[in-house]
């Protein structure tokens, strides 16, 4: 009993801190994209490390945010609000694993253009179709939440066997 | 004598077991009158009485808002069984009794199965089953279908409930609802005819609750004006939607025996924890967006490399077809009409098998029904039925089965408007069209172009489906239930398999259609021959066409495109490989330096693809499942007017925020 309610600490504090990453990122993200999409086309208003034209990869960020800060519920006691943690860590994960795909999609797409005569760079990594490469944030922070996952599924172990 | 009994329960809690124990698989099958849904009959001897038992279909409720349930509903109000066994799933009690209260409001005779009974307590559930029957007034039995216990105690509760007779319904709800039903009552009584043929009180509830079936008979009785001025009243007393109110109060009752009579809960397991935010009232339609969106990701961007490798190769062939053919026509032939044309529509290959892997990954896991109750909440606020979800789902593969799996739908007016907005959503083939276009003019926003198209195919189906259903097919649509599966493990064999069955068409079309309309746009773009393209039969086409294609930026060669892609829209690509002269390398290259498009016109010319006419056999389809040359029609010219306002929308708004 004593080691749930401490995972259950440890994950809220967890799921606050991934939640209020992923709302900052992607409330940036949204913010940059409707005002270089809508405001000032012309312009090209950036910060760093993040994609400035990414309207709907910013409105996924700010959903994971929001589903992580769902989670907050746990310290109602209400255990299943475990399904936000649950889902916002496989959420996370799948932008993780895809963003990273699109990289390697985009390198095997520069040594495809190489190999038909075009100069070789390594732009495909550092911005590529994902805009920041493998800088952007939302790759890392997809990894940093496997151990939410993980706590989450401990979790729910644990109250099954009590 | 014979003892007639009926089975009945919720779908999937075990009731063709149970009528397989009782019968010992000794069955009759046929059709109930005048309808396809089976009907299975039986026997049995027990304690040497002979038992007839006819297992009705699977339902929730008795509502009669399906064939189902109409077909449940009147063979207990017409036929009165002897006994009525309404077989409860012990696991997911609060759902099933709610059938078993509204087979208690009917009167009928009921003994309840307690069905699943092992997994209840594998659960951790404690049923008080002497407690239960006592609440409810009717024998509760403890079963256990697959092992065939409790089949023998079942049997001996159906005989002495033959032979002890329920009178009355025992059912009391909410002390407000019960005053409410009970001066209906009164009143339906001064009926004799009425009171003599159903259970007064059941008339009641059905009365306050508008049904319709039970309205018709309200219409002959000598008290026809008074019901109904008295349900007009006590629908207000009652306050907000009859039915609604009238459901609560069951769910009341319900919460209120399982209060009294189970102990211990369900452990919370990974399916709830999913089910909590999936479901969620705020997140579950975000979630389901970004769902959506990291599947076009997936599509578009990962497919990349595999489609560059697809051009490479026809590029390859086209300098090897031209290099090795002396005829000039036919090499024309090879080069543009085959490979320029087909090969243009066949390096969109990966993004359609990868956007069905996508799909059948997330469908096999059981998330998709879980995207069809959320979306629902939307849908039914805009008029479409719950249903529709499914048609307009698999509308993102192909219209045609789309507006052929309608047919789940039975009410004829949610129907033809889910077959009306079904076009709006995008097909595989509109995807080579949106991805040309896209990396065209899009540049590194070609995803976002992708994806807002499909949002705006879903947003306008809602849009047009509120607008029908607010003036030509009036009405609200009727309520659904939908099961949601478990959620499961995709995997990778069978998402595959998916993904071949559905991606399998787009080549067969590629292989027939597809070819013979890209042969048919040589023809016509080459003779007469030696002429310039311009010049040619489809250059007088298109030049005919412009001027009224003008006000949305879109040249001849555009209009071309369209005009061919009625026949199947991937032939838009192929239409303009064949018309730029490129192979099938360099298409989007050769779009953007010809300055076909701006940004903004190929944005327009996307959504006007996305809207304008059905494909043919869309057509086909439409006219086949509504036999109404009307609403094909109708169909036809309100998509194109609907494709030239959007379009010519999206030129102004555009022009409005400075695009060029």
């Amino acid at each position: 009993m004593v080691r749930t309610r401490n995972n259950q600490g440890i994950l809220v504090v967890y799921a606050l801190i991934m939640g209020l990453l992923y709302v900052v990122i992607g409330l940036a993200e949204f913010i940059l994209a409707i005002w270089n999409w809508f405001i000032d086309p012309s312009g090209n208003l950036s910060l760093p490390y993040l994609p400035s034209r990414d309207l709907f990869g910013g409105f996924s960020s700010l959903t994971i945010g929001a589903v992580y800060l769902r989670s907050l519920d746990l310290l109602k006691g209400r255990n299943e609000s475990l399904g936000f943690t649950l889902v916002g860590a496989l959420l996370a994960g799948a932008y993780s694993v895809v963003y990273m795909l699109i990289i390697g999609a985009d390198g095997l797409n520069a040594y495809l253009s190489h190999i038909s005569g075009e100069e070789f760079t390594w732009e495909w990594l550092t911005q590529g179709t994902l805009e920041t490469g493998i800088l952007r944030p939302e790759i890392w922070l997809g990894l940093a939440s496997l151990p939410l996952l993980i706590l989450t599924l401990k979790n729910l172990e644990s109250q099954k066997s009590e | 004598m014979t003892i007639r009994v009926a089975l009945i329960g919720n779908p999937n809690v075990g009731k063709s077991l149970i009528f397989n124990n009782l019968t010992g698989g000794r069955v009759h099958v046929g059709n109930w009158p005048g309808k396809t849904v089976e009907k299975k009959e039986g026997r049995c001897r027990h304690r040497g009485e002979d038992i007839q038992i006819v297992d009705l279909p699977g339902v929730y409720s008795l509502t009669a808002q399906t064939i189902d349930e109409m077909i449940a509903r009147d063979y207990i109000v017409k036929e009165k069984p002897d006994v009525v066994v309404d077989i409860v799933d012990a696991s997911n009690l609060e759902r099933n009794l709610y059938l078993t209260l509204q087979l208690l409001e009917l009167e009928a005779n009921v003994v309840v199965a307690l069905n699943k009974y092992d997994l209840a307590k594998s659960l951790g559930f404690q049923i008080d089953v002497e407690g239960l029957s006592k609440m409810l007034g009717v024998r509760v039995i403890p079963t256990i279908a697959t092992t065939k216990e409790g089949m023998q105690e079942l049997l001996d509760a159906i005989v002495e409930a033959s032979k002890q007779r329920r009178r009355g319904s025992t059912l009391r709800y909410n002390e407000r609802v019960e005053k409410i039903i009970s001066r209906m009552e009164q009143l339906i009584q001064e009926d004799k005819l009425l009171a003599e043929a159903y259970p007064t009180r059941w008339l009641a509830i059905k009365v306050l609750e508008s049904d319709e079936e039970v309205l018709k008979e309200i219409e002959k009785s000598s008290q026809k004006e008074r019901i109904l001025a008295l349900k007009e009243s006590l629908q207000k007393e009652l306050g907000g939607d009859a039915s609604v109110v009238l459901a609560e109060a069951r769910y009341e009752f319900i919460s209120g025996v399982l209060g009294k009579t189970v102990r211990g809960a369900k452990p919370l397991t990974v399916t709830d924890l999913l089910d909590k935010a999936l479901l969620d009232k705020y997140a579950g339609i975000p979630v389901f967006l970004s769902s959506m969106w990291l599947l076009f990701r997936f599509t578009f961007d990962v497919s990349a490399p595999l489609t560059s490798l697809i051009e490479m190769f026809f590029g390859w062939l086209g300098t090897l077809a031209s290099a090795s053919i002396p005829n000039e026509q036919l090499a024309g032939f090879v080069v543009n009409g085959l490979l320029g044309g087909v090969g243009a529509v066949l390096t969109f290959i990966p993004p359609i098998f990868f956007l069905f892997f996508g799909l059948s990954l997330l469908e096999d896991s059981g998330y998709l029904a879980r995207a069809a109750f959320v979306m629902d909440r939307i849908m039914y606020r805009l008029g479409l039925h719950g249903k529709s979800f499914i048609p307009l789902l698999l509308g993102f593969g192909c219209n045609v089965p789309a507006v052929m799996a309608t047919r789940i739908i039975e009410s004829d007016e949610d129907r033809i408007i889910t077959i009306l907005v079904n076009p709006l959503m995008s097909c595989s083939a509109r995807l080579p069209v949106y991805i040309l276009i896209s990396s065209a003019v899009l540049g590194s926003y070609a995803a976002i172009g992708v994806y807002s198209m499909y949002l705006l195919g879903i947003a306008l189906a809602l849009i047009m489906a509120l607008l029908f259903r607010r003036t030509i097919l009036k009405g609200k649509p009727s309520p659904f239930i939908l099961e949601l599966p478990h959620y499961a493990r995709p995997t990778l064999r069978n998402t595959a398999l998916h993904m071949w069955e559905r991606g399998s068409l787009f080549l067969k079309k590629a292989g027939t259609i597809i070819t013979l309309t890209m042969i048919v746009v040589w023809f016509l773009s080459s003779y007469p021959w030696g002429s310039h393209i311009e010049e040619s039969y489809v250059g007088m086409l298109g030049r005919t066409l412009e001027p009224l294609f003008r006000p949305l930026g879109f040249d001849w060669r555009a209009v071309v495109a369209l005009f061919f892609g009625f026949l199947a829209k991937e032939v838009v690509v192929g239409t303009f490989g064949l018309l730029l002269g490129a192979e099938a390398t360099g298409l989007p290259e050769a779009l953007r330096s010809q300055g076909i498009f701006t940004p903004l016109t190929g944005f327009a010319f996307m959504a006007f693809t996305l809207i304008y006419m059905p494909c043919v056999a869309t057509i086909a389809a439409i006219y086949r499942e509504t036999n109404s040359l009307k609403w094909t029609l109708f169909a036809i010219v309100y998509s194109m007017i609907l494709a030239y306002v959007v379009a010519f929308a999206i030129i102004i708004v555009g022009h409005l925020l400075g695009f060029a």
